[in-house]
């Protein structure tokens, strides 16, 4: 091969420049329009985030010192317990266990089959519940809360707030703690403030939402164990 | 001058480097189309230097290279019996013979080893600003000539720039 030979071979395969110009004007469109379509579910998100903490069911039982940075407003346990009596929702100690079943609201809504119910407090609750995963269909909603934590073995201490309450299309919306034995493990994941009770550190295993990565989350903030005892007189007084 | 007059005057120049560049007409038209629409991105920022087009060959290059993963989507394997070109026609030429050789030749060559061939025996650039194309060190750039030139059979006639 000779260096003529070469060079008329790599000319052979010019490019249509028509053709480059449509395909680079039509993908610059379609990069505007995709661009676009990004920027609206991040809006979408970010709306769903600010509709979830300003749900009243939410602000409502807002608890733990942390503050922002674990999506988390200070309400006190006590308050907290009080609200809930006074805006008609339930308080249960009970075991629960995830069914598979979900629905997408705001957020992602996970059912939890209840059983041994004792409800504490409040209208009677039977079946089912519903825990928000503080996920949406994206993945986890920027500022939301930890998320969920029950015992191992399905224990569970748990504000049930009626759909009419919550405005979700699923009800009863549980927010929920693990009762492990007769302590009660407060934490970030579910926004709980036991400032000013009783409480020892917890470092057992707890469950979650899988693949919601609450435990590791709620973590930095550390568990609190307090007696369910003290809850009930919590509870009694408010 | 806007990125629309750079296109026009220069689009004539790079259908020709990008053709020449990937051997095959509708990837030369995918790779350039990509090329503009990053270099339209960032076109204030490329208009301020003193050669766009040379920055601009640049990105085609190291957007053909980059280009391995998106070619395996995009390209065809050939369904027809390829041994038919083989066979002997009565058109046959020494020409056209001799052509398709160098087409294959081509064709086997590593993309860098193209790309090195592509800017030194049709831009006539020297091993610098081969280098500073693709990225690499002026060493690599005899390293990849060398054993493209072996593998093209090309004449041992050194260009000016050697």
């Amino acid at each position: 091969m000779n260096v003529e030979q070469l060079t008329s071979a790599l000319t052979a395969h010019d490019a249509d420049p028509d053709a480059v110009l449509a395909a680079f004007h039509a993908k610059r469109r379609r990069g505007i329009r995709n661009r676009g379509l990004i920027a609206g579910g991040v809006a979408v998100v970010i709306v769903a985030a600010v509709v979830v903490t300003l749900r009243p069911w939410t602000s409502a039982s807002s608890t733990t010192p942390p503050g922002p940075a674990n999506g988390c407003a200070v309400t006190s346990l006590r308050d907290t317990l009080a609200m809930a009596r006074q805006g008609g929702a339930s308080v249960i100690v009970a075991d629960g266990e995830l069914t598979g079943r979900t629905v997408t609201d705001t957020q992602i809504y996970y059912q939890m089959a209840l059983h041994s119910v004792r409800t504490l407090t409040g209208p009677a609750i039977t079946g089912d519940g519903w825990i928000a995963g503080n996920r949406g269909p994206s993945g986890p909603i920027p500022g939301a809360d930890a998320g969920a934590l029950w015992a191992p073995d399905g224990g569970m201490f748990a504000i049930a707030w009626p759909a009419t309450q919550t405005g979700t299309t699923v009800g009863p919306v549980l927010r929920i703690a693990p009762v492990v034995g007769d302590q009660v493990i407060f934490s970030t994941a579910g926004c709980w403030d036991t400032t000013g009770l009783p409480s020892q550190p917890y470092h057992g295993n707890l469950a979650a939402i899988p693949g919601s990565d609450a435990y590791a989350r709620a973590a930095p903030d550390g568990f609190h164990a307090v007696p369910l005892s003290t809850v009930e007189q919590l509870l009694s007084g408010s | 001058m806007t990125f629309d007059d750079f296109v026009r005057a220069e689009l004539g120049a790079l259908t020709k480097f990008t053709g020449a560049l990937t051997g095959d007409r509708a990837l030369a038209e995918d790779i350039l189309s990509d090329a503009l629409l990053k270099i339209a991105r960032r076109w204030r920022r490329v208009a301020g230097m003193d050669n766009p087009a040379a920055y601009v060959r640049r990105t085609v290059v190291t957007t053909y290279l980059s280009d391995r993963r998106k070619d395996q989507r995009r390209r065809t394997v050939p369904a027809g019996d390829l041994a038919t070109l083989d066979r002997p026609g009565p058109d046959a030429s020494a020409a056209v013979i001799a052509r398709d050789e160098v087409e294959r030749l081509l064709a086997g060559l590593p993309r860098q080893q193209r790309a090195v061939i592509v800017l030194r025996y049709l831009l006539d650039e020297t091993d610098e600003q081969i280098a500073d194309a693709l990225g690499c060190t002026t060493g690599t750039v005899r390293s990849h000539l060398s054993h493209a030139r072996a593998a093209l059979r090309l004449a041992a006639t050194p260009t000016p720039k050697e």
